[in-house]
C-alpha cells in the first residue's frame, strides 16, 4: 500500500541512497577540493596567493583558451548546420542512422585525429616537396584549431541534425508557401531549432576548453594544461583550485546558459516521421556550401582511417602494438565497461531528480562538464587518497571513479532528454495494469528506455576509453591506460605502435556495442510468454 | 460506487476542479463532456490514481483511494480499466503480449483462456502475433480496448476512444464498445466531445464548466 510506513521508508531510503551516491561520485571531488582549499587558506598560507597568481599571464592564457574553444565551436556549428540542412531533407530513417553514425565519431578521441592529420600533412608535404613545392607548416594554434574542429565536426553535425529533427516539418512547409525555401529555413527552422543548436555549440566549447590533449600535442599551452602543470609542480590541490577560479567562473556562466537552452530544447518530438513530399529547393550557392560541408565531414572520416591504416602498415604491426600494451588494454577495457554499467542506474536516477527538482540538480549533476578535467583528477586524489580508502585509491577502481566523475553527467543528460521525450501514456497504461513493480520495470520501463540505456552506456564507455587529463593524475602507480600509453608515445612521433593502439579504441568500442546489443536483444525473454506458444 | 468529496485540483496554476463532489453508482454509464482543456481527462486520471487531488478525497466502493495530495491505493489495485485518447500500446510487445501483461497474476491456463476469449470478443484474434506498429489506427484501438478489458475491471474509464478514426472504423468500434458495456456490469465513465456518443453509450451526462461538474439531464 502507498500509505504504509514501510513503503514511504523504502522510497525515502532509495532517494537518500541515490542522492548520496551522486554527491559522492559527481560532486564529491569538487567539494573536497573546496574544503582542502579553505583549510589551506586557514593555515595562513594565503600570502602565497599573490605570488602564485600571475594575473596578466593567466588572463592572457584564459583569453587564448576561450578564443581557441570558441573558434572550434563556431566552426563546428557552421559545418554542422550546413551539412545537417542537407541530411535533414533525406529519408527520415536513414537520417536517424546517419545522426547516430556521426555522433558515434566521438568514439575517436581528438588526440588520435592529431596523429592522423599530422601524418596526412607530412605525407602531402612529401608529395609536394618531390615536385618542388614548399612544405606546408602544420603547427601552432591554426593546426590545433583545425584538428580539434575536424575531430568534433561529426559530433556538431549529429547534434545539429537532432536539433533540426525537433522542428515540425509542417511548420517549414507552411512558410514555403509564402517565402523561398532558404528564407523559410532561415526565418522559421533556424529560430525554432536555435536552443538545441546553441546548446550543442556550448557543449563543444566546454568540451574543448576543459581538455588539453590536442593543443598539448602541438606543444601549445591552454588553461586546462596550466592547471595540470601547476599541480604537477607543487602537488597542492588548493593552489590548483585557486588558479582555476577565473576559468571556473567563465565555464559556470556558459554552463548555466547551455542548461537553460537545453531546458527549452528537450521537448517531446513533433511528427519527426513526416516524410518530405517535396524536397526543398535551395539556391545554387547554398547547395555548393552544403556539398563543401559534407566533403569536410567525409574528409574527417577518411583521413583518420587511411592515416592510421597506413601508419599501422600491417596486421602483424597491429598485433605487435596490441601485445606491447596488453595490460593497459585489458585494464582500460574493464574499468571503462564497469563505469559504463555502474553509471547507468546512477545517471538514470540523476535524470529523474533533474526532472523532479529542477535547477539546483541541473547544476549539481552537470557541473563537472564545465570543470577542467585535471581539476577533477586533483579532486579525486583529495577525496580518495587516504588510509580508509586506500584499497580504492591504490587499485584500478580509482579509474572507474575518475570515469564516473567526468562522464556520468553526460549519461544523465542523455537520460534526461529521453525522459522528456517519453510518451507518458504507455507508462500510465502499465501503471494501471501492472501485476507488480518488478514486472513493470522489467517488462515496460526498461524496454522503453533500452535504446537510451545503450546510447548512454556506449557514450560513457567511449569517452572513458579516450579519457586522458584526469586519469593521467589518478592512475595507480605502475599501471597505465591505452590513452596514457598513446599520449606518451606520441611525443616520439606518429609511430606504427601509436597508430595500432589508436585502432584498438574503435575495436573495443565495437566489442562493447555488440555486448550491449546482445543484452538488449536477450531482454525479450523477460516479456510475457504466450501460454503454450513460443514468443 | 465512486465518490468524489470536495475535490480541488489545479494544474499549471489553473484551477481545474474547485470543491467538486460527485457520486457515481455502481454499474452506471456516465458521460463527461465539456470544452477542450476543461479537465475531462484529469477527471479520469484522478479516479484511476494517475493524478492526486490537491484537496478532498476519492473513494471507490467505500474504500479511501486518494486524499489531499496522496495516493493511498495505487492505480493497479483499483480494479479500473483505462482506454486512453491514444492507443498507448507498448511498442516492444506484440498484441498478445500487450494483453497478457495485465494477466500475469492468473494461472497460465486461465490467462490463455482469457486471452483467447478477449481476442475473439474484440475481433482481434488474427492480430495476436502482430506488432503495434503494423496495425491500422482502428486495429490499435481494438487492441487497446482488449488490453483494458482483459483483467475484467469493475470500472471502465474511456477517454475519447473514437477520436481520429475514419467513419467505418468509428462505427465498428462504437458497436464493439456498446456490446461490451451492455453485456457487463461495469461502471462506465466515458469522456467525449460528441453528443451522439453520449446518447449511444450513456444514461447520464455530466458537463465540466467553470471548475465544477454539473449533471445535465438528471
Amino acid at each position: 500500500m502507498y500509505n504504509s510506513p514501510l513503503f514511504w521508508f523504502r522510497m525515502n531510503a532509495i532517494r537518500f541512497f541515490g542522492t548520496a551516491i551522486i554527491l559522492l561520485f559527481v560532486a564529491g571531488p569538487l567539494v573536497t577540493l573546496v574544503l582542502d582549499t579553505l583549510l589551506w587558506l586557514k593555515d595562513d598560507q594565503a600570502s602565497d596567493i599573490g605570488a602564485m597568481l600571475s594575473w596578466s599571464r593567466q588572463l592572457s592564457l584564459l583569453a587564448k583558451s576561450v578564443v581557441f574553444s570558441a573558434a572550434v565551436a563556431l566552426g563546428d556549428l557552421l559545418i554542422g548546420v550546413i551539412a545537417a540542412s542537407l541530411f535533414w531533407t533525406w529519408n527520415t530513417k536513414f537520417n536517424r542512422i546517419l545522426a547516430i553514425g556521426l555522433l558515434s565519431m566521438i568514439a575517436v578521441p581528438p588526440y588520435m585525429h592529431a596523429v592522423a592529420w599530422r601524418f596526412a600533412v607530412d605525407s602531402l608535404n612529401g608529395v609536394t616537396g618531390s615536385i618542388g613545392m614548399p612544405a606546408f607548416a602544420f603547427k601552432g594554434w591554426a593546426a590545433a584549431w583545425w584538428v580539434q574542429m575536424m575531430a568534433l565536426a561529426p559530433v556538431g553535425a549529429g547534434l545539429s541534425l537532432l536539433g533540426l529533427f525537433s522542428v515540425d516539418t509542417k511548420l517549414f512547409e507552411a512558410g514555403r508557401i509564402a517565402q523561398s525555401d532558404l528564407n523559410s529555413f532561415r526565418r522559421i527552422v533556424l529560430p525554432i531549432a536555435a536552443p538545441p543548436l546553441l546548446a550543442a555549440t556550448g557543449f563543444i566549447f566546454l568540451y574543448t576548453l576543459v581538455d588539453y590533449s590536442v593543443p598539448s600535442s602541438f606543444l601549445l599551452t591552454t588553461y586546462a594544461l596550466e592547471v595540470f602543470a601547476e599541480f604537477s609542480a607543487n602537488h597542492s590541490a588548493a593552489r590548483a583550485l585557486l588558479i582555476s577560479l577565473p576559468f571556473l567562473a567563465l565555464t559556470l556562466i556558459v554552463l548555466i546558459l547551455v542548461l537553460e537552452l537545453l531546458r527549452q530544447a528537450a521537448v517531446r518530438p513533433v511528427s519527426v516521421d513526416a516524410a518530405w513530399t517535396c524536397e526543398p529547393f535551395w539556391p545554387r550557392w547554398f547547395t555548393q556550401l552544403q556539398g563543401f560541408a559534407t566533403a569536410l565531414l567525409l574528409l574527417q572520416l577518411i583521413v583518420p582511417i587511411i592515416s592510421l591504416g597506413m601508419l599501422t602498415e600491417s596486421w602483424s604491426a597491429l598485433a605487435g602494438a596490441i601485445r606491447s600494451a596488453s595490460d593497459e588494454i585489458v585494464q582500460t577495457a574493464w574499468t571503462a565497461a564497469l563505469a559504463a554499467i555502474v553509471g547507468l542506474p546512477i545517471a538514470f536516477f540523476a535524470a529523474l531528480r533533474i526532472c523532479e527538482a529542477g535547477r539546483y540538480w541541473w547544476l549539481l549533476v552537470l557541473l563537472p562538464i564545465g570543470i577542467p578535467a585535471p581539476l577533477i583528477g586533483i579532486g579525486l586524489i583529495s577525496l580518495w587518497n587516504n588510509v580508509a580508502t586506500a584499497v580504492i585509491y591504490d587499485g584500478a577502481l580509482i579509474l572507474v571513479l575518475t570515469y564516473l566523475a567526468r562522464f556520468l553527467p553526460i549519461a544523465a543528460l542523455v537520460f534526461y532528454a529521453q525522459l522528456r521525450r517519453l510518451d507518458p501514456m504507455p507508462v500510465d497504461a502499465a501503471r494501471i495494469l501492472m501485476p507488480n513493480r518488478f514486472r513493470f520495470w522489467v517488462q515496460i520501463y526498461m524496454p522503453l528506455m533500452m535504446r537510451t540505456c545503450i546510447a548512454a552506456s556506449l557514450l560513457m564507455f567511449v569517452l572513458a576509453l579516450g579519457e586522458l587529463p584526469a586519469s593521467l593524475l589518478t592512475i595507480p602507480a605502475g599501471t597505465g591506460t591505452i590513452t596514457i600509453r598513446i599520449y606518451n608515445y606520441m611525443h616520439y612521433g606518429a609511430t606504427e605502435t601509436v597508430a595500432g593502439l589508436c585502432l584498438v579504441i574503435p575495436l573495443l568500442t565495437i566489442i562493447y556495442a555488440i555486448f550491449l546489443f546482445g543484452v538488449a536483444g536477450s531482454w525479450r525473454f523477460f516479456l510475457p510468454k504466450i501460454p503454450g506458444k513460443k514468443t | 460506487m465512486i465518490s468524489l468529496n470536495c475535490i480541488t485540483k489545479s494544474l499549471a496554476r489553473k484551477t481545474i476542479f474547485d470543491d467538486v463532489s460527485l457520486t457515481i453508482e455502481t454499474g452506471a454509464h456516465v458521460a463527461i463532456t465539456g470544452p477542450s482543456g476543461c479537465g475531462k481527462t484529469t477527471f479520469l486520471r484522478l479516479i484511476a490514481g494517475l493524478d492526486t487531488p490537491d484537496r478532498g478525497d476519492i473513494r471507490i466502493e467505500s474504500k479511501l483511494t486518494s486524499q489531499s495530495g496522496r495516493t493511498l491505493v495505487p492505480p493497479h489495485q483499483r480494479q479500473v480499466g483505462f482506454v486512453f485518447q491514444a492507443p498507448a500500446l507498448w511498442p516492444h510487445m506484440n498484441v498478445a503480449q500487450n494483453i497478457l501483461f495485465g494477466l500475469q497474476q492468473l494461472p497460465k491456463s486461465d490467462a490463455a483462456e482469457r486471452l483467447n476469449r478477449i481476442l475473439s470478443e474484440t475481433g482481434t484474434t488474427h492480430l495476436a502475433k502482430r506488432m503495434p506498429d503494423t496495425l491500422s489506427g482502428g486495429e490499435q484501438r481494438r487492441v487497446a480496448i482488449a488490453r483494458t478489458l482483459a483483467p475484467e475491471p469493475r470500472i471502465l474509464l474511456m477517454d475519447e476512444p473514437l477520436t481520429n478514426l475514419d467513419s467505418v472504423a468509428k462505427t465498428e468500434l462504437a458497436e464493439l464498445i456498446k456490446s461490451i458495456v451492455n453485456n457487463s456490469k461495469m461502471t462506465l465513465i466515458y469522456v467525449t466531445h460528441d453528443l451522439k456518443e453520449v446518447s449511444h453509450f450513456c444514461d447520464r451526462n455530466y458537463v465540466i464548466k467553470n471548475a465544477k461538474v454539473i449533471e445535465l439531464n438528471g
